[in-house]
């Protein structure tokens, strides 16, 4: 094959092709980078939450009068959906996970490093009553769920909440791991810091991913610590779990009876769980579409430009590809210098994109703090580039290829 | 070497059929140099297009060096010419982005070569033209004449049985239209059998043989004694 | 001449239709791309107070215990950006600024006396006084309360003009009543509609990015009511202790915004000196183990310390501009391309008597006009664009809304002002020169005898 001629024909008039490598270079960057990046947030938006949402909806109260009764109340609510036909379990809590609110202490197995700054792990607080894990849907993977006679009572605050700090609670996997390493965790006693209380772990669920937070917060998502306490008023905020299927109908019976059921508290809102996960990704899932779709327009207009330059190239070409044919090229010939030269071409932009796109990566490490960009997007970007201009050039090739040698001879 | 019988090309539009060729018939022995003339749209160039395989007869048959090459695929026809016909245009046609050098070995490239092989041929190709000095060049900087002369040792370099030129002389002042006549005296004298087709009578005249075409047929013959040949032509 | 080079040039797009398309449609698309990340840039990258910004300053202490910075703090040089109570107090008694607040977020029920309203909660703001002047918190009626009603404190409250227009149909409610948590307070102002952007003053909350609050209290409020925070509780110290209700009183955790006004540069470092000889008191009583580093940060420098702009927009910036690069390179070669295929026809002119410079003249005209073209359409797609964004970026936030301040904060994320709108047309003919000069210089340059050559 004619390479040197090949090249040495295309350095002679570069221009044409020295923008399309310019182009492919810049959308390589685009590709690689994007592509990490759409898939870092997807996989912050899809991490397992642990909890059953498809089976769960919340319910927030509010209090009309200054003398709610509050503790009266949540017994009476708590029994009025426990006893609902088709709820699997009903608990007040402090927070709704999924909502981005949250309370969080640091622990630890020894007290004194909790005086440390920094010191001790941090977990992410729920509280609840002994239904708290089921009505999450949670697993529970070692040990048992709280002793019903150990849940506090509500307090007027959550100062003094803390300083109630109930006997037992129970971890999550991932907390247990932290607080002991080497897995013995079921029993312990741990040390909350800031309200120098303590509690025994009695049960470890297997994983509850609080609120879906960008990778490098992890620890503050899935360290969760589960109290027997059931959180202050005036203001009541219920999880309630249903048997498969059922929830539709329960919420539609709750929406009708709840906001009656006590005087003195209206309902603020009841929502299915499920909406409420979605919307906590919302921002992620957005930001995928949003860079998904521009990269691929970023791709079709390279494309554009590959055909473009493919099609200028054959018009421009018309007499010097009869000629070739005429002295003795086979079709096969001018396919071929076609794709190899738009191979050269593409490539050349590869290489420089490659370069750009490394430079680029190691900004947006910085950036957003996610680990470097892993090589195999590189290689995917390269090979998708290669595919694409390749199919780009193919029908400007082809035409090039079907021109008749008797064009040699026309003087027109 | 070339054998028409009863050739046809017809070309079709939507509106039009023009028989550009019809019930041709002629033959040319090896060797020999014969001219074609006739006037504008009298299917010259279509005649050429046909002998060189560019094109595809409709009617006839055609016998080219002692194989009936009337229906051939394109690949077959890309063979034939590739090994054993040479192509000189009248507009030169070289590649304007390659250099000369690389213009010569074109052709060499459509057949399994080598390419110590490749300059070989094309270096003394360069020489039989008188350009060897030149190979860098690229064609906007060569002159009229000697931008044909490349296109002739790219006729050559293949060894081809036969050359087929379309107005060699038609865009070149008189006194490079000499040089390159007496350069194809000279190629046909070593053996070369070549086919011209040409508007000026009196290249026509320095010829073995001139075919005469008018509206698709061979109208007359002319024959003219023989000749002798330059030795050298001069840069 | 311009209007025959026009002619020219619409003459010359219509003749090849399909790549004409192409390269307005390359613009299009990279100003669309460019023009959707700028406006969604320059949305959240305003100054929400310009006219203010050698004034109005944020004051934050580091209480924080001296220890090692945690991985994931980008700037773990930046002082925590609330204060505790105790310093917030003591901060107050400085006569040195004009205007001082402290302040905080939190919700409570209001009960109306229409009873055909149902109570509903509201989101409340407990703040001294100096609030409605510091920021410049425009009424509609009445005013905010006096520094002195801060100490009883008075049962007086501001209203939005959301909440006025709901309880009391948006009449003049100043002297009426409004029951909030069961407890009756007495309006002495309205705000008018007023949504900072951000909300520079408290940037808990969806980062700056809400609206302000429904109601307005005095803080004075807290010691009676202990409202609990509806924002970053920070407990900087591990010497603090919760241990019960007054642990925000005393305790060493920051929870209010703090901020000062005032009348000049040489008040701001007597301000700075004070502040600084505070914790320097306090650290030879054991608090702020670490050195001074108290930052009084006026708005500009305040927004970019805690980033209320964010990484997502200038990623999304950076891929708008390169997009435009690519739409640009890429009709740059079709533009070369067409050029120099209508070569011949330029040649013929030339030989007919034109300059080289009319040649230049009559491609950039051309180049111009597909810029401009290119800009409408893209105009026309950055719109459809934004539109589009608005619901998938923002569903979830306008479905839980009837505060028409929300739905308005939200439309502004996706607002082209008249500023972008200027700065796309100038885009536009920026792309159009930079992809057409230098085919359109190109193809003056070419010699007329090259085109009418025959082949």
């Amino acid at each position: 094959m004619e390479i040197r001629a090949l090249l040495s024909a295309l350095w002679r008039s570069k221009t044409g092709p020295l923008l399309v490598a310019a182009q492919v270079a810049l959308t390589l960057a685009v590709v690689v980078n994007m592509a990490y990046i759409v898939h870092q947030k997807l996989s912050d938006a899809g991490k397992p939450t642990g909890m059953d949402f498809g089976n769960m909806f919340w319910i927030t109260t509010q209090a009309n009068t200054p003398d709610f009764n509050y503790t009266a109340a949540v017994k009476a609510d708590l029994q009025y959906l426990n006893a609902l036909p088709g709820v699997v379990a009903a608990t007040p809590v402090n927070n709704r996970p999924q909502t981005f609110s949250n309370m969080g202490l640091p622990f630890a197995a020894d007290p004194q490093t909790l005086l440390n700054p920094n010191g001790g792990v941090p977990g992410t607080i729920y509280f609840g009553t002994d239904k708290l894990i089921d009505a999450l849907g949670l697993k529970l993977i070692a040990g048992r769920n709280f002793d019903p006679n150990v849940i506090a009572a509500p307090t007027a605050d959550f100062g003094t909440a803390m300083a109630a700090w109930a006997p037992e609670m129970i971890v999550s996997q991932e907390m247990a791991k932290k607080l002991f390493p080497k897995g013995d965790a079921l029993g312990k006693t741990v040390y909350a810091g800031l309200i120098n209380k303590s509690a025994v772990i009695v049960g470890i669920v297997e994983r509850m991913q609080a609120n879906p937070l960008p990778s490098q917060y992890e620890q503050f998502a899935v360290q969760v610590v589960l109290v027997p306490i059931i959180a202050p008023g005036p203001n009541g905020s219920y999880v309630v779990r249903t048997k498969p299927g059922r929830r539709d109908a329960v919420m539609a019976e709750v929406d009708k009876k709840f906001g009656d059921l006590q005087p003195g508290r209206f309902v603020e809102r009841i929502e299915a769980y499920d909406r409420t996960a979605a919307d906590a990704v919302e921002g992620y899932r957005a930001n995928a579409i949003i860079l998904s779709v521009a990269t691929f327009f970023v791709v079709l207009v390279t494309v554009i430009g590959i055909v473009g330059l493919a099609a200028f190239s054959v018009a421009t070409r018309t007499k010097q590809l009869g000629t070739r044919r005429a002295i003795g090229a086979r079709k096969f010939h001018i396919l071929r210098y076609f794709l190899v030269e738009n191979w050269i071409i593409t490539t050349s932009g590869v290489v420089l994109g490659c370069v750009l796109a490394l430079a680029a990566g190691v900004q947006l490490s910085r950036m957003y703090q996610i680990p470097q960009l892993p090589l195999y997007y590189l290689v995917g970007g390269v090979l998708l580039l290669w595919v694409v201009g390749l199919l780009a050039v193919l029908v400007p090739a082809l035409r090039a290829a079907s021109i008749s040698p008797a064009v040699a001879t026309r003087t027109v | 070497m070339i054998e028409m019988h009863n050739v046809s090309k017809v070309f079709r539009t939507d509106v039009v059929q023009t028989h550009a060729l019809r019930d041709l018939s002629l033959k040319v022995e090896p060797g020999e140099f014969v001219a074609i003339t006739g006037h504008s749209g009298s299917g010259k160039t279509t005649f050429l297009n046909v002998a060189g395989l560019l094109e595809e007869l409709d009617g006839g048959r055609y016998t080219f060096d002692g194989q009936d090459v009337s229906r051939l695929t394109d690949n077959q026809r890309s063979g034939i010419r590739s090994e054993k016909i040479g192509f000189i245009f009248q507009g030169f046609n070289l590649i304007p982005d390659l250099n000369v050098y690389h213009n010569v070995e074109a052709p060499l490239y459509y057949r399994r070569m080598s390419g110590p092989e490749r300059h070989r041929r094309i270096t003394a190709a360069l020489d039989r033209v008188g350009l060897s000095t030149r190979t860098k060049h690229i064609p906007a900087q060569l002159s009229g004449g000697q931008q044909q002369r490349v296109a002739i040792a790219r006729a050559i370099c293949g060894d081809p049985r036969v050359i087929l030129a379309d107005e060699p002389t038609g865009n070149l002042d008189t006194t490079m239209s000499e040089q390159i006549m007496d350069l194809l005296l000279e190629i046909n004298a070593a053996g070369t059998t070549i086919l011209m087709v040409t508007h000026n009578p009196e290249l026509a005249q320095r010829v073995h043989r001139q075919f005469h075409i008018v509206d698709g047929q061979i109208d007359q013959i002319h024959q003219f004694k023989r000749f002798q040949a330059v030795t050298t032509a001069a840069v | 001449m311009f209007f025959h080079d026009l002619q020219l040039a619409l003459r010359s797009l219509r003749r090849n239709p399909f790549l004409s398309a192409l390269m307005i449609g390359a613009i299009a698309v990279g100003i669309a791309a460019s023009m959707i990340a700028i406006t969604l840039y320059h949305a959240r990258a305003g100054h929400p107070i310009p006219w203010k910004e050698d004034k109005l300053f944020a004051v934050t202490l580091d209480t924080r215990d001296d220890g090692p910075p945690e991985s994931f703090e980008r700037h773990p040089e930046y002082p925590p950006f609330q204060l505790t109570y105790r310093d917030a107090r003591a901060l107050y008694a400085s006569d040195i600024p004009i205007h001082s607040v402290m302040m905080y977020r939190s919700g409570q029920v209001l009960s109306p006396d229409n009873k055909n309203i149902k109570p509903f909660g509201v989101t409340t703001r407990l703040t001294t006084a100096d609030f409605f002047p510091m920021f410049d918190v425009p009424f509609i009626y009445g005013s905010g309360w006096a520094r002195a009603e801060d100490d009883a404190p008075g049962a007086v409250v501001v209203l939005s003009k959301f909440i006025n227009d709901k309880i009391f149909g948006g009449a003049n409610s100043v002297g009426r009543e409004v029951v909030l948590d069961g407890r009756p307070y007495r309006v002495v102002g309205v705000i008018a509609a007023w949504v900072p952007r951000p909300k520079y003053y408290d940037l808990n909350n969806w980062g700056g990015w809400e609206i302000p609050e429904e109601v307005y209290i005095s803080f004075g409020w807290y010691r009676a009511l202990r409202l609990s925070p509806h924002g970053n509780v920070n407990c900087v110290s591990r010497s603090a202790k919760i241990e019960g209700p007054d642990a925000l009183l005393t305790q060493e955790c920051v929870w209010l915004q703090y901020w000062v006004e005032f009348r000049n540069r040489s008040d701001r470092d007597r301000y700075q000196a004070f502040v600084d000889n505070y914790t320097n008191e306090g650290r030879r009583h054991g608090r702020f183990p670490r050195k001074n580093n108290n930052r009084i940060v006026a708005v500009q420098t305040w927004l970019s310390m805690y980033d209320v702009v964010g990484d997502d927009s200038r990623m999304q910036l950076a891929l708008g501009f390169v997009f435009l690069g690519v739409c640009i390179l890429n009709t740059l070669g079709l533009m070369l391309a067409k050029f120099l295929t209508a070569a011949p026809i330029c040649g013929l002119r030339r030989a007919l008597g034109a300059r080289r410079s009319d040649i230049i003249r009559q491609h950039l005209i051309e180049v111009i006009v597909v810029g401009l073209l290119g800009g409408a359409v893209g105009m026309a797609l950055t719109l459809g664009g934004l539109g589009f964004l608005k619901v998938l970026m923002f569903s979830a936030r306008l479905a839980h809304s009837d505060n028409p301040d929300r739905v308005a904060l939200v439309q502004s994320f996706v607002h082209m002002d008249l500023s972008v709108m200027l700065a796309a047309i100038g885009l536009s003919l920026l792309t159009g020169v930079l992809a057409g000069l230098y085919p359109a210089v190109r193809i003056g340059r070419l010699a007329p005898a090259t085109f009418l050559k025959t082949q």
